[in-house]
């Protein structure tokens, strides 16, 4: 094994359990907003495992994906923020699992 | 056309180019056209910019708060994964001094990013904010993370504000250190 | 096998994705919505800027670099403002147990419509 595959699965373990541990947060909730901050985390999660992705490959073809990925979680975070009713939680209060 | 619009309209044409990694003629007159149509299509409040740039002051500026951009990630960190409960928080009112727009949104995004605080509210026109602060739980706690807020408006002046500004946050930090 | 410069970008991604992990456990651990945004917010952006420079240092271009450098500015200058509409937004909603904070000098119940704006 190179030293970059030896990298690469590292932070592909790392960044795994980054996505699961952020999963188990976007399940539990309680509110819309743990959801998001969560969910930004796990954006960032996988941003990142794109970036070890590109590193590992020599591959730039991916920094668009990064850039518009990035923009993408922004944006979502900050709708959502902006439409969160200030005077109730909501129903999404109760922790709810489909 | 004033010059925050022009100086936009460059920026943007010059991100343009960067995201598309190349720099021909077509692109160059594409970008120009985008850029034009936001800055006019999509109008920003006017802003005033920095009046005064101290460059060593701003170097200081970025390394501090790299610096603490670091210690704040490996704070969280700890807290994070050491088995005992999450220390009390505090919400706390900082007054600012700057009244600028620009300087005053910059201080409050570098406070996000270094240790312990996050930004609730701003009162742009009381030159209030307010903070949530984690791990506070003794009046010595509290008393420096009101000194780092303002240590953090201190660094941002001396980089960025008018000679008005800079003094007075000056004078605020010698008071507190006397 | 490998040279000086991709021990070094091994050593930042790695770095990097740690901060990410540790984020994400702050994010699952702590006990109430302000501070799992702290968690969110810091080691993420930091882990985010450690993996990303990893790549600059790994790619050894100038064109590559100057993408990731408008990324990392990128991500500096939104994580706090995605945190701060989510805290706001929190806050507003009620969503912030005051009785658990040490000091709570709360902000006006309507705070004025000037200078809050998206």
């Amino acid at each position: 094994m190179t030293f970059m595959s030896v990298v690469s699965v590292i932070c592909a373990v790392l960044l795994g359990l980054t996505g699961l541990v952020c999963m188990s947060r976007i399940v539990r909730g309680p509110t819309m907003l743990d959801r998001t901050v969560a969910s930004d985390v796990f954006v960032a999660a996988t941003v990142g495992a794109l970036a070890v992705w590109a590193a590992v490959r020599k591959d730039t073809n991916i920094l668009p994906i990064l850039v518009s990925l990035s923009f993408v979680a922004f944006m979502g975070s900050v709708a959502i923020a902006r439409y969160t009713k200030p005077e109730a939680p909501g129903p999404e209060n109760q922790s709810e699992v489909d | 056309m004033n010059k925050t619009r022009f100086l936009a309209i460059i920026t943007l044409t010059i991100l343009w180019l960067l995201l598309w990694a190349d720099v021909t003629r077509i692109l160059v007159a594409g970008g120009l056209i985008v850029a034009t149509l936001i800055v006019f299509l999509f109008p920003f409040p006017a802003l005033n910019l920095a009046p005064v740039v101290r460059p060593l002051r701003l170097i200081a500026l970025v390394a501090v708060f790299l610096w603490d951009m670091f210690l704040a990630s490996l704070q969280v960190a700890w807290l994070a994964i050491r088995p005992q409960r999450l220390p009390s928080a505090a919400l706390i009112e900082v007054p600012l001094i700057t009244g600028s727009d620009m300087l005053q949104v910059l201080t409050a995004e570098l406070i996000c990013l270094v240790p312990g605080s996050l930004l609730i509210e701003l009162d742009s026109e009381g030159k209030r904010m307010w903070l949530h602060v984690m791990n506070v739980s003794s009046p010595q706690s509290l008393a420096e993370a009101r000194k780092m807020a303002h240590d953090q408006e201190y660094r941002v002046l001396a980089a960025l504000g008018s000679q008005d500004e800079y003094d007075q946050a000056l004078a605020r930090r010698e008071a507190a250190q006397a | 096998m490998s040279n000086l410069t991709d021990i070094v970008a091994g050593a930042f991604l790695i770095a990097g994705a740690s901060f990410a992990l540790v984020a994400a456990i702050g994010v699952a651990r702590f006990p109430d919505l302000l501070n799992r945004m702290h968690a969110g917010t810091k080691p993420q952006t930091f882990g985010l800027l450690l993996i990303l420079t990893g790549l600059a240092i790994r790619l050894d271009s100038w064109r590559a670099g100057l993408l990731i450098a408008i990324l990392i500015v990128f991500q500096m200058l939104t994580a706090p403002v995605s945190a701060h509409m989510v805290g706001r937004a929190a806050f507003r909603a009620g969503l912030v147990n005051r009785d658990e904070l040490y000091v709570c000098e709360a902000p006006d119940e309507e705070p004025p419509a000037e200078g809050h704006t998206v």
